[in-house]
């Protein structure tokens, strides 16, 4: 199972380019779509679930050219989206229901048996009678999840699910997720770079429309061992460093002191200690590297 | 703040493109009304002397668009009010330090200038339309800002007020935009039933003040404006518009306030069970996940149309689902009951007579309101089921499923097919109810299950597919609505523009006969398959609309025109294309061949009638004082085939010369509703065929002599039907036709404005131009379940060959006229001192025999009291199929009456209403006098005799048996029916002696009733009928020269005393209007124990002139002596009436008073304080306004002296 984006290319009418010649080629599993606000994460991520059409290139699913053929990606795809609304009024149960009529799930009782499997996955069962108009947030997106899921899809997309939602939810939700992704790809994208680290096996970070990294995240944090450091240093204190030493984030502790996370090849001074890298690292390394490169475009 | 908030709206508002093409709209419909009815659209309008611009015709455009500003409002102030919640902003906003009064009036007076900005379009685009060049300049006035000023300031801006502030507290409340729209449809329920209640002469105060835009108030004054004045009167300000305006700018107000009350800034508006819900979830989150770890049911995917099929079935359930989960919907469709039970137990005749409450007419008459009703409902609700999943934002979660866009469409459709569905069975349901209360149990269900999902829906239906259109291309509910509304009126008045042929006019019902008038002896009649068609016609067209709604239909996101562009040609494949192109096929293919099959008339009707009619009459109307022979015998066979819609018939006729001189021509003209063939019996040859007059010209070989006589022989058959045209009156029950399809003789132009003095013009007598007096002997055949009735004796009845014979013939000499009725009857049979009465009726209509019966009776009394006696042994009253109309008729001694007289629901007579069969009974019996016995000549004024009369006949029967209050009753209707046509005259009325044509019914009618009742009040009934009697006795039996209206009057003269002949001159021969009013009354005790009463009254009297001007009777000392027009001087009679009590039972004066001037003062001794002073009781009198004619002494102040 495989899912081959090549070329993906899509720019807005206020001249945006919201992808950029975009080449990935996904395989089974959990794959983390990271990337800052505005990024390309959505619109790559529509442009998959079939919401809305690229300028150019091609998207193979399998056999699927999902381009030329949307409805054959429709019928093995679950899709939830950044933000969605439901019909006020209407109970988990019937929108189940209407979602199973429109993935064209024919057999009332294979409707019924399937709506009971994905309700209790998302252990929404003892609420199906209630407005889902009226569900807190956690639940809704578990809502979400439980549409999605009604015609046993293999390609899930998720996109940003886990904003807004509290640690207990989070979790909740995460471990459903997990679940599910195990004998399809899933397409998960988040700013929230734990959220990744924790659930996929494949990743990629987009910034501005363009693939930065792409790859396994035990590797890529393998590849940074003994590359990041950590200073702590007091809040009115400047540290200047080299332009081989890249800053990549600072952490506040409570009694006010920072601490820097640095990336250098070799130890970039004796108030340095070596640190174990995280996913977290990868992301904000690409991050400078992408903007620095624009800098330099831009002079 | 508030200048903040407030510019933010409106920039927000002048930002968007909705905006401009309302305003647009606005200033268009404006433009084009004004200058189209001041000609810029047609030639000549030379005719018409109504000012396109003048300040009642601009209010009258204004009420027009405020209906369609009733949609635009909810969306301008609704959006306002939700817009934050639509965004989801308002979290971020609410925050904000604000004042809940500076950020209401902010958002509401922006959303109010923008509505107010849509109306100063309308001004400039009335004002604007007034400046073309090249209109017609007596149309036009001056443009002036005052009119415009005070429309604006009294009736728009408040109206609008008014409806912005509820649409705004509606949407606080509900906080939900669509909440909007049920208001609307309330108010137009509201408004509706305003304007029902204030149609009566005397609604009173209340009535005019509920209905809440002013425009009852208004028209209840300006209902009684003649043409001058509509023209250049401004819209008046009366007691009552302003009251109405006090009241409900008052409401105003309050909204304002329970808006500021209710507006809180709170992310939800939480309801009770809401917060039950709340707790309930938080409970099951904390509940601890238990999971069964099972692997995914096994399951299949459905494919091909049955599935299909089945998945568009249940997606329009879900649909209608989740509309009916709102309560919105639900209270819709309460109104609709409400609705359907207002109008089904309201069913009133123009009269005011109930009818019983049929299937059929619990259907028929409150379908109109009912199905603008259905059709704004369905626009609005295909707009919710279209735009909702982008508007909750499910959209995303839906167009990602391998659901095909054809079954998502087809299942919205659906779903507002059930929806109709849904409306249309609240009219069954009110129907029954509405049958139950009245004690009616005949439930035709199948009937109502025929006519409202066979008949309406399928017209529902093709409104409901364009809404579907409309609204999917415009993605705006609101916006949508508006266009759907414009398009709801606008098609109606296609005509307007020149097109006249249905095939071009959406879903529209054509014209004649498609009215689907259901009888309960005829059923739907010929109309319906022609019905079926066209709405086949406009649902291919739908189909049509629904294959390009369907490619243009917007799946996911789309960014830019193009892409949406892209995403149509993608969808433009094989096979949709085909699909197209066979319906554009089908629809185009349809259209050529309904306009095809509608042009075979082998009838000629309307307009095509009546061109070929002038034709003739420009080629042969030298022909029209050319000496013929006259009919004086006629001998007819008719068979008649009710199940085939058929008749044939044979006959001759004895035809003798009463001229001076030889007669080598006969002129032969035939019917061009049957086929004629025709002979004489003496040799002759046919020198002259005109097909299009239908005139043959007969040579006689050897001329016929005075004195000889000559026969015709002729046989015809009636035109079969077509699909589209009804081409004979033969019903498969309730035939009914007149012997007009028989040939005649000679040629007689169709001029009806004969004058009295023309040579000739008294040689004919009204009812026939070829014979005087015939008798008449007829052989009817019809089918073996029918009897066939026509005037006449029935001599002789048999059944041959499976058909039933029926033989009539004449004891006395008739005229050439006579009527044919062929059904299945039952008889109901009386005696009248040796009169047999007789009616035919439909066994299931037995309701108001006995009023029938009673009428013929009390008529008989009168006539043979007053007049002469009846001249034949029989009277006949006979039903017929209503789809053949709502009339009866008189024939010597053989009276048809429509099926909808048998069916009304005759209140106890101490009740309102008028006894409808009883009057029509007696006044149909009267024309057996007024038309039979006295037959004026077919001159101008004649039907000032025949209906005139037969109407003051059937009053004065109608007070001798149920009192004076009830003729007053019958009076005040018909002063109203007189006073609304005179008002709505486009040129100079008529006197009721010249009065010519069938135009203007209610001069003879009406009018005419009114001036003898006047005349019979002022110098006496019995004086009035010795009068009558004298005209009758002199003009009896007497063949030509035939008397006119002249003559009538000469005899009038005689019993009309010298100080009361300016009546006859004001009833007769002029048309003369009062405006009289009791100004104050003032009692004085007089020390013997009696009162006296100072009453102060003035009296107006005027005529029109050609202009419409009024030209007031003046004051006996003011009038300039010297050139005296002594026809303008006021010198009346008034009559004055003082009563105890609210009857007219025993007055305590009654008497008439001289008047000379328009103020006076007169004093009167009474015995008691009276109840009340009236001026006119009697309503002898034109008053144009009654109202203030009764000084009630409960409004009166005491004066003790």
């Amino acid at each position: 199972m495989n899912l081959i984006i090549q070329d993906l290319k899509k720019t807005y009418p206020n001249g945006k380019a919201a992808l950029n010649s975009i080449n990935l080629n996904i395989g089974t599993g959990m794959f983390g779509l990271l990337g800052p606000n505005g990024a390309g994460k959505s619109t790559l991520m529509r442009t998959l679930a079939t919401l809305q059409l690229p300028d150019a290139g091609s998207i193979y699913f399998n056999e699927i050219d999902v381009m030329k053929d949307p409805m054959a990606l429709r019928r093995i795809l679950g899709y939830l989206p950044q933000e969605f609304g439901v019909y006020p009024g209407l109970s988990a149960q019937d929108l189940l229901e209407y979602f199973c009529v429109l993935k064209g799930i024919n057999s009332a009782s294979d409707r019924k048996r399937i709506i009971e499997y994905v309700l209790e996955l998302t252990n929404l069962t003892e609420v199906r009678r209630q407005a889902v108009s009226r569900f807190s947030g956690g639940m809704k997106q578990r809502f979400g999840i439980a549409q999605l899921l009604l015609n046993n899809p293999r390609l899930i997309i998720v996109d940003e699910p886990t904003a807004g939602l509290d640690p207990a939810e989070r979790n909740r939700f995460l471990n459903v997720l997990r679940q599910v992704g195990t004998e399809s790809i899933v397409i998960f994208s988040s700013h929230i770079v734990d959220d990744i680290s924790e659930l996929c096996n494949q990743f990629a970070i987009l910034n501005h429309g363009e693939i930065l990294k792409n790859g396994d995240p035990t590797q890529s944090i393998l590849d940074l061992t003994g590359m990041i450091w950590e200073r702590n240093i007091q809040t009115h204190e400047e540290a200047i460093y080299s332009h081989e030493v890249i800053r990549l984030s600072s952490k506040y502790h409570p009694d006010n002191s920072k601490v820097l996370r640095l990336f250098a090849s070799k130890p970039p001074d004796n108030m340095c200690v070596p640190a174990q890298p995280h996913l977290e690292d990868v992301y904000f390394l690409e991050m400078h590297r992408s903007n620095d490169s624009e800098q330099n475009t831009a002079i | 703040m508030t200048g903040t908030i407030f510019l933010f709206e409106l920039k927000f508002w002048l930002k968007n493109p909705a905006t401009y093409l309302y305003a647009c709209i606005f200033f268009l419909l404006a433009f084009f009304s004004v200058a189209g009815a001041a000609g810029l659209f047609q030639e000549d309008i030379s005719h018409q002397i109504k000012v396109a611009n003048a300040p009642l015709a601009i209010y009258v455009l204004s009420n027009l668009a405020f209906k369609l500003m009733l949609f635009v409002i909810p969306s301008i102030i609704g959006s306002s009010v939700s817009r934050e919640f639509q965004h989801q902003v308002h979290s971020l906003l609410y925050s904000f330090p604000l004042y809940r009064g500076s950020f209401l009036t902010a958002k509401f007076s922006a959303a109010f200038c923008i509505l107010s900005l849509f109306w100063i379009c309308l001004i400039s685009g009335s004002m604007l339309g007034a400046l073309v060049p090249g209109l017609q300049p007596d149309l036009i006035q001056p443009v002036e800002w005052e009119p415009y000023f005070k429309l604006l300031m009294v009736y728009l801006l408040p109206n609008t007020l008014l409806v912005s502030l509820m649409v705004f507290l509606i949407n606080i409340l509900s906080r939900n935009q669509f909440s909007g729209f049920v208001l609307v449809i309330l108010l137009m329920i509201i408004r509706e039933i305003g304007l029902r209640l204030s149609a009566d002469i005397d609604p009173g105060t209340l009535a005019l003040v509920f209905e809440p835009f002013a425009e009852s108030a208004t028209s209840f004054i300006t209902r009684n404006w003649t043409l001058a004045e509509q023209n250049s009167f401004p819209v008046p300000l009366s007691s009552d518009v302003i009251l109405n305006r006090i009241v409900y700018l008052s409401i105003c107000g309050l909204m304002a306030v329970l808006s500021y009350q209710h507006f809180h800034f709170h992310q939800d508006v939480k309801s009770i069970s809401q917060v039950l819900i709340k707790r309930k979830n938080s409970l099951n989150s904390i509940k601890q996940e238990q999971k069964k770890h099972t692997i995914f049911p096994q399951f299949e995917y459905g494919s091909g149309l049955i599935f299909s099929l089945q998945q568009i079935w249940k997606l329009s359930s879900y649909e209608l689902k989740s509309i009916l989960k709102s309560k919105a919907f639900l209270l819709v469709l309460l109104f609709g009951c409400i609705l359907g039970f207002v109008l089904q137990s309201q069913i009133n005749t123009p009269y005011g007579i109930k009818v019983w409450p049929l299937t059929w007419v619990m259907l028929v008459f409150p379908v109109l309101f009912f199905k603008l009703f259905i059709a704004f409902v369905s626009f609005f609700y295909a707009g919710i089921i279209i735009n909702k999943p982008r508007l909750e934002g499910m959209f995303c979660l839906i167009d990602v499923t391998p659901v095909k866009n054809r079954v998502l469409i087809a299942g919205k459709v659906l779903a507002l097919i059930k929806l109709q569905i849904l409306i249309l069975s609240s009219l069954m349901i009110s129907g029954v109810t509405v049958q139950i209360v009245n004690t009616y149990y005949d439930f035709e269900i199948h009937h109502y299950l025929f006519d409202l999902y066979c008949i309406h829906l399928p017209e529902m239906i093709i409104w409901g597919i364009a809404a579907i259109f409309i609204q999917s291309i415009f993605s705006n509910t609101w916006f949508g609505l508006f266009i759907l509304a414009l398009l709801f009126f606008g098609v109606a008045e296609l005509t307007l523009i020149g097109i006249e042929q249905f095939i071009f006019r959406f879903n529209q019902n054509p014209d004649p006969g498609f009215y689907l008038q259901y009888s309960d002896l005829s059923g739907y009649s010929h109309s319906l398959k022609a019905y079926f068609i066209y709405k086949l016609y406009w649902l291919i067209f739908s189909g049509i609309l629904m294959m390009l709604a369907l490619l243009s239909w917007k799946r996911g996101r789309i960014f830019a025109g193009t892409e949406h562009l892209k995403n149509i040609r993608i969808r433009l494949q094989r096979r949709p294309a085909f699909i197209l192109l066979f319906l554009c096929a089908g629809f185009l293919s349809l259209g050529i061949w309904i306009n095809f099959q509608e042009g075979i008339t082998l009838v000629p009707f309307g307009e095509k009638l009546e061109i070929m009619e002038k034709e003739s009459d420009k080629k042969w109307s030298h022909l029209e004082s050319l000496p013929q022979p006259r009919i004086i015998d006629v001998m007819v066979k008719m068979d008649i085939f009710p199940e085939e819609h058929r008749f044939q018939s044979s006959g001759h006729y004895l035809l003798v010369n009463r001229s001076e001189v030889l007669i080598d021509s006969i002129l032969i003209r035939t019917s061009h509703e049957v086929l004629t063939d025709f002979s004489v019996d003496k040799p002759y040859s046919i020198i002259l065929k005109d097909t299009v007059a239908r005139l043959n010209v007969l040579k006689l070989d050897c001329p016929l002599y005075p004195g000889d006589s000559l026969i015709l022989h002729f046989s015809l058959k009636s035109i079969a039907n077509t699909l589209f045209h009804k081409n004979n009156q033969v019903e498969k029950n309730g035939t009914y036709f007149t012997s007009l399809i028989y040939p005649t003789i000679g040629y007689r132009t169709a001029r009806m404005d004969r004058k009295a003095n023309e040579t000739g013009a008294r040689d004919n007598h009204y009812r026939s131009f070829d014979s005087d007096y015939i008798s008449l002997d007829l052989l009817l055949s019809t089918s073996k379940d029918q009897l066939a009735l026509a005037p006449g004796y029935l001599t002789e009845s048999y059944s041959e060959n499976g058909r039933n014979y029926f033989k009539y013939v004449s004891k006395s000499p008739v005229t050439n006229d006579y009527a044919i009725v062929s059904g299945t009857f039952k008889l109901h049979k009386e005696k009248w001192k040796g009169t047999e009465l007789e009616i035919y009726y439909d066994s299931e209509h037995s309701y108001n025999l006995d009023h029938m019966i009673l009428g013929l009776k009390k008529t008989l009394d009168y006539q043979d009291t007053h007049l002469s006696p009846y001249q034949h042994e029989h009277i006949r009253i006979v039903e017929f199929s209503r789809s053949l109309g709502g009339f009866a008729q008189s024939f010597a001694n053989f009276m048809p009456f429509s099926e909808i007289s048998f069916v009304m629901n005759i209140q106890a007579p101490n009740k309102k209403g008028l006894n409808l069969p009883f009057l029509g009974a007696s006044h149909e019996l009267a024309h057996q006098w007024w038309g039979m016995q006295a037959i004026p000549a077919d001159v101008e004024g004649y039907k000032m005799i025949t209906e005139g009369l037969a109407e003051y006949t059937s009053l004065m029967v109608l007070k001798k048996e149920y009192g004076p209050e009830k003729a007053l009753e019958f009076q005040k209707k018909a002063l109203q029916t007189y006073l609304a046509g005179s008002r709505n005259m486009e040129s100079t009325e008529p006197a009721l002696m010249y009065n010519q044509g069938n135009e203007h019914a209610f001069i003879p009618y009406q009018k005419g009733m009114l001036a003898f009742n006047g005349m019979a009040g002022m110098i006496g009934e019995n004086c009035l009928n010795e009068a009558l009697k004298s005209y009758l006795q002199n003009v009896k039996g007497k063949g030509a020269p035939y008397s006119t209206t002249s003559d009538f009057i000469e005899h009038l003269l005689l019993f009309t005393p010298d100080s009361m002949r300016y009546l006859i001159h004001d009833m007769y021969e002029s048309v003369v209007f009062y405006d009289n009013s009791i100004d104050s009354v003032v009692v004085d005790s007089v020390s013997d124990g009696t009162f006296e009463l100072n009453i102060y009254f003035s009296i107006q009297k005027y005529s029109l002139n050609e202009k419409g001007e009024k030209q007031f009777f003046k004051d006996f000392d003011v009038i300039d002596k010297s050139p005296a027009q002594p026809d303008l001087l006021l010198q009346d009679y008034i009559p004055l009436g003082i009563f105890k009590s609210s009857t007219y039972d025993d007055p305590l004066y009654l008497s008439l008073i001289k008047v000379t001037s328009r103020y006076n003062h007169i004093r009167i001794k009474v015995a008691e304080i009276p109840h009340r002073i009236e001026l006119d009781p009697r309503m002898y009198l034109i008053d144009i306004n009654s109202k203030d004619n009764a000084f009630r002494m409960a409004e009166f102040k005491f004066h003790e002296n």
